[in-house]
């Protein structure tokens, strides 16, 4: 069988993205999976993403698109605990700022810099 | 006593990967956590959009894990096939659900076995991997390898199986059920290996919901969630799909929990072979891949997450892996304040954590 996911996409931006997820997010309800970015050749598209407890297939998305490089990522933590380890993530290996995210845990510390962006040549 | 730090891993004798947790103690009960786990980040992901073609990833991606590779080749092939647009049959969907619970089989035995051990079980952790032996022979015969298997791909599976290893699996697993009930009833009998599980490591249903855990860990702890109920990709509920659940929320309660499913797998690939829809096991592919997906399969684990993006490339744009064991770090990490020292060893090993996935 083909999958056939119900992918929710609502556009954000960096400065409301937090607002818009403490407006929608309860923990009974929905699942945080995790954030996801992907480089788009210099800007970055940037994907929160939420699957919904005892529903089928559906897959909710706060999307910021054009993140440059240099941009400031706000935390989630204070609405979603457990979002930690997601945005550290994008701090190692996008190279990105992100609010309060620590840098060396998923790359050691002699690994190279920032791997996952495009122009990053390994 | 004033404050300890107790370094636990990079390499420990509980630990079979590399993840290093620091433990601040006083008077052995632990106070602060931090961890460490990019110890062997191996660039799968950058890999996968610089040096693979979507074709091959079936192959790279099921070296993510030596021991839940079926799901991580499963999901990517799931996702390429939604790009492509490629609709396969129905022996093939059986195929691929007969080798995803026989995967969660092995891999449920396997992290019970390890509990048994750092609990001071070593007879116990014996009989459970004596046991789990059967469903290695039908893993073995059925894909040809014992470990990292490179079963699914696009468009179908590498090979079918005749009535001759059908039968030889069925024989296997009839078996492999008696021996686990034996195990179980060990568990919920045995006073001592109750004292040393019942009541350790207690996640709640709300702390399960709050730090957004995945699979078994979340469902011993009564959370109700489970990809197969909840992303259609392969048509679990046609073969007796049950999920499983206990309330507890402790280290015993998370063996059982998946003692429970290895129950409900057996029933699903005997009702798999007894049903085995007639077809060819691969369909003609052609095009590439295009657009975006999302997939969620249940790994044994819990949630594994792909993001797939391609334009029409040999190469991906992304693909992006979330693997169930780091979604579990953080209630993980949550879960040692205030636990003894002690019974560290035994929360560990009682979320089955693999770091060959999280570092992928």
């Amino acid at each position: 069988m083909m999958i056939n996911p119900d992918m929710q996409i609502e556009e954000v931006t960096l400065d409301n993205v937090v607002e818009k997820i403490k407006d929608f997010y309860d923990e009974s309800e929905w699942n945080f999976i995790t954030v996801n970015a992907t480089d788009l050749g210099g800007k970055l598209q940037i994907d929160w993403l939420f699957s919904k407890y005892g529903a089928k297939n559906i897959i909710k998305i706060f999307r910021a698109q054009d993140v440059s490089y240099d941009a400031f990522i706000p935390s989630i933590v204070p609405v979603i605990p457990s979002a930690w380890l997601a945005e550290w993530e994008l701090a190692d290996l996008f190279g990105l700022e992100v609010e309060n995210a620590a840098t060396g845990v998923f790359i050691a510390p002699d690994g190279p810099k920032a791997p996952l962006r495009a122009d990053t040549k390994l | 006593m004033g404050k300890i730090v107790v370094p636990f891993g990079s390499q420990h004798v509980a630990l079979p990967e590399p993840i290093s947790f620091l433990f601040d103690t006083e008077n052995e009960i632990i106070t602060k956590v931090e961890a460490h786990i990019g110890y062997v980040h191996r660039g799968i992901e950058k890999a996968a959009i610089t040096r693979f073609e979507y074709n091959q990833l079936p192959y790279l991606t099921a070296r993510v894990c030596g021991l839940c590779s079926i799901t991580h080749a499963g999901a990517v092939v799931h996702g390429i096939e939604k790009l492509m647009d490629i609709e396969v049959n129905k022996r093939i969907d059986y195929l691929r659900m007969l080798v995803v619970e026989l995967d969660r089989i092995h891999s449920h035995m396997l992290a019970n076995g390890h509990v048994a051990e750092v609990v001071g079980y070593e007879n116990l952790f014996m009989q459970t991997f004596r046991a789990r032996e059967d469903v290695m022979d039908v893993l073995e015969r059925i894909t040809g390898n014992r470990v990292q298997y490179d079963y699914q791909t696009i468009g179908g599976v590498a090979r079918d199986i005749d009535l001759e290893t059908a039968e030889f699996a069925k024989k296997k697993l009839k078996k492999l059920k008696e021996n686990v009930l034996k195990v179980m009833e060990f568990h919920d009998s045995d006073y001592t290996f109750g004292l040393k599980t019942k009541g350790v490591g207690v996640i709640s249903k709300e702390m399960a919901a709050k730090y957004n855990t995945a699979g078994p860990i979340a469902r011993a702890s009564g959370l109700e969630t489970d990809v197969r109920a909840e992303f259609d990709y392969l048509p679990f509920e046609e073969v007796g799909y049950k999920m499983q659940t206990r309330k507890e929320g402790d280290v015993w309660a998370r063996n059982m929990v998946r003692f429970d499913e290895v129950l409900n797998s057996i029933e699903m690939c005997e009702n798999i072979l007894d049903n085995l829809p007639q077809g060819e096991h691969q369909v003609k592919v052609k095009g590439r891949p295009k657009g975006e997906t999302v997939v969620r399969v249940e790994a044994p684990r819990g949630e594994c997450f792909y993001y797939l993006k391609a334009s029409g490339k040999k190469v991906m744009d992304r693909v992006r892996i979330r693997v169930p064991t780091y979604a579990n770090i953080p209630i993980l990490k949550e879960l040692f304040l205030g636990a003894k020292y002690s019974d560290a060893q035994a929360i560990v090993l009682s979320f089955d954590p693999c770091m060959s996935c999280t570092a992928r």
